[in-house]
């Protein structure tokens, strides 16, 4: 069953230099009870892909396609219908955890938010539900924790603290972005762990944007790879890690310190003002002469595994 | 919280002018909600016999033309002058801050507009403001707020729009919206309380200026009206009896002049407490 499924999805920033194609016609699918890893360089657009789902980008934005979720479009809600989803359906746990809880309310209070907001429940029993949540993400001593403020969290606490928050409402649909950056390793291993239970547990699917693919590898069932704006490379994470179709997701995959941490030649492209032709082929190893004019389409290259490049055309 | 709140307590106490300030305010607003009780004469008791008595023992500021006790006068003005400038300074934080607040968060057209109109403002001098809004409707303490008011909630707009400026691109504002929470909840939970730290010191800076502008008012006779005591009028009384008697003049220029410097010493020190930067700086 398909939960959310994104359809020709662009979200181009108008600005002075021109238009900035960060998501240019992006189509996905996530099933239920699935994890589906979206990776790629930093810049590429997935951040913007993920704010784009929910409209949380500024105005200047111009998004369109279609973001179908349980049969309704997203993308043509309207502000109040809007509010019902975020939070209470689909959560958002952001990249930052050192900057994005308010650091004038107690953490207690920002988790009981959801549950004053979207399940109208009162104030005490909101209050013992985030304890509860807190308790979850195994914090220790909750109910005195509860009371604290942001910043007497440490950065490990302060990300389970966003995941108690982000799972409070039990939504269908958790975005993680990048749920583990700026924690040392074993802090980010907790935090797998503890996402890989409380998914396990709740039987929602999840969207998780990373550039480490090892906690793709961990936490994924697909895995969508992302290049200037447009998606590579879309494949069941085993085939993915069995081989990478696209050069670009080959390179990327060896980039990684135990796989020879071989570099990619070049930089990433001006998303203002592409490549023409295959995006990469600047940087690529296989690139041939029609590489510079032809815009590859994504074509299927075996069972379930989908890449943007010619050599599969 | 209760560490930083102490942190900053610790910064503000070190600062020893702040702590006079505050000492002296204290004080002030004592005798001014005690007045009733510590003036040792009747403000309004005229004593022609008695007038302009020099400073003695039982007129330990000396007597007026009308023979009435300054030191009285001078408590109970303490209380004139705290009701009006108090007033004066919730009024304008308050509707400076909302309007802010909508200017900085809404951006677009509605920032432009308030803007506009606050630079428009601000281009008259305030004083000369005050006394064409005061010339049209007449003198007296209530249209002394009104013409204080008008022109003082700019800067609060000001400071609140530049701070709500920087805390609307903060994360947790996008983690707020995110979770579903509505615009007006935004800004009365998130928003606010983000941005009142400035507005703290510049509400207590500000009492020092409401304070001066008010005497400054009831000194031209267009503030409180006789035999309101308060410190403007009483040094405007006082004038003309400058030569022979100069305690009609000394005392309510040295009050105005302590209670101004009171209130910029503990928002000086308030804002050395409150803003991290200044305590790299140092």
């Amino acid at each position: 069953m398909t939960l959310l499924s994104i359809e020709h999805l662009n979200s181009h920033f108008m600005t002075v230099d021109g238009i900035v194609r960060a998501v240019d016609d992006v189509s996905l699918e996530i099933g239920e009870n699935e994890t589906l890893g979206l990776v790629g360089e930093s810049g590429c657009g997935k951040t913007v892909l993920a704010l784009s789902l929910l409209r949380l980008l500024s105005e200047n934005t111009k998004t369109d396609g279609r973001v179908i979720y349980k049969g309704r479009d997203l993308l043509k809600l309207n502000e109040k219908e809007l509010r019902g989803v975020r939070g209470k359906e689909i959560a958002h746990i952001f990249q930052n955890p050192l900057s994005s809880l308010n650091p004038v309310l107690t953490v207690g209070f920002q988790i009981s938010e959801p549950f004053l907001r979207h399940q109208g429940l009162k104030k005490s029993i909101a209050n013992s539900r985030a304890v509860q949540m807190l308790g979850l993400v195994r914090i220790p001593s909750a109910p005195d924790r509860a009371k604290e403020y942001p910043h007497e969290f440490s950065g490990g606490m302060r990300q389970r603290a966003m995941i108690a928050m982000g799972l409070a409402c039990s939504p269908s649909l958790i975005i993680a972005d990048e749920p583990t950056r700026g924690l040392d390793v074993t802090i980010q291993a907790q935090i797998v762990e503890l996402m890989k239970d409380l998914i396990k547990n709740s039987g929602a699917s999840m969207l998780l944007i990373t550039h480490d693919l090892s906690l793709a590898a961990q936490l994924c069932d697909k895995v969508a790879v992302m290049y200037s704006g447009e998606i590579v490379e879309y494949a069941d994470i085993k085939e993915f890690f069995k081989g990478p179709a696209h050069p670009y997701a080959r390179s990327f995959l060896e980039s990684v310190p135990s796989r020879g941490m071989k570099p990619i030649r070049g930089i990433s492209p001006s998303l203002i003002n592409p490549p023409p032709g295959c995006r990469f082929h600047p940087r690529c190893d296989c690139s041939m002469d029609i590489c510079k004019s032809v815009h590859p389409p994504l074509t299927e290259v075996k069972d379930g595994q989908h890449a943007r490049c010619l050599l599969y055309a | 919280m209760t560490l930083a709140k102490s942190r900053n307590m610790d910064e503000f106490l070190k600062n020893r002018a702040s702590v006079a300030g505050l000492i002296v305010i204290l004080m002030l607003i004592t005798a001014a909600i005690l007045a009733d009780f510590i003036a040792p004469y009747d403000t309004d008791k005229i004593a022609l016999k008695e007038k302009l008595k020099s400073p003695s023992w039982e007129h330990p500021m000396g007597t007026d033309q009308l023979g009435r006790d300054v030191l009285s006068r001078m408590i109970y003005g303490t209380r004139t002058t705290f009701e009006l400038s108090i007033l004066v300074v919730a009024l304008t934080s308050t509707f400076g801050v909302f309007i802010g607040i909508i200017a900085g968060y809404f951006r677009g057209v509605i920032d432009e507009i308030l803007m506009r109109l606050i630079d428009v403002l601000l281009a008259f001098p305030s004083i000369i403001l005050a006394l064409v809004i005061i010339g049209a409707l007449g003198p007296g303490m209530i249209n002394t707020i009104v013409a204080i008011s008008l022109v003082g909630w700019l800067f609060y707009a000001r400071v609140a729009r530049a701070t709500t400026l920087s805390i609307r691109e903060k994360e947790y504002i996008e983690g707020a919206r995110a979770m579903g929470c509505s615009d007006g909840y935004i800004c009365l939970r998130y928003v606010l309380p983000n941005c009142l730290p400035p507005i703290i010191v510049l509400m207590t800076l500000n009492l020092g200026s409401v304070i001066l502008s008010i005497a400054a008012l009831g000194y031209l006779g267009l503030g409180a009206q006789p035999p309101t005591p308060e410190w403007g009028s009483m040094l405007n009384e006082g004038r003309e009896y400058l030569r022979d008697c100069p305690w009609l003049c000394v005392f309510p220029g040295l009050m105005i002049m302590l209670a101004v410097l009171a209130f910029n010493f503990i928002g000086d020190g308030l804002r050395d407490a409150i803003d991290p930067r200044q305590m790299v700086i140092k």
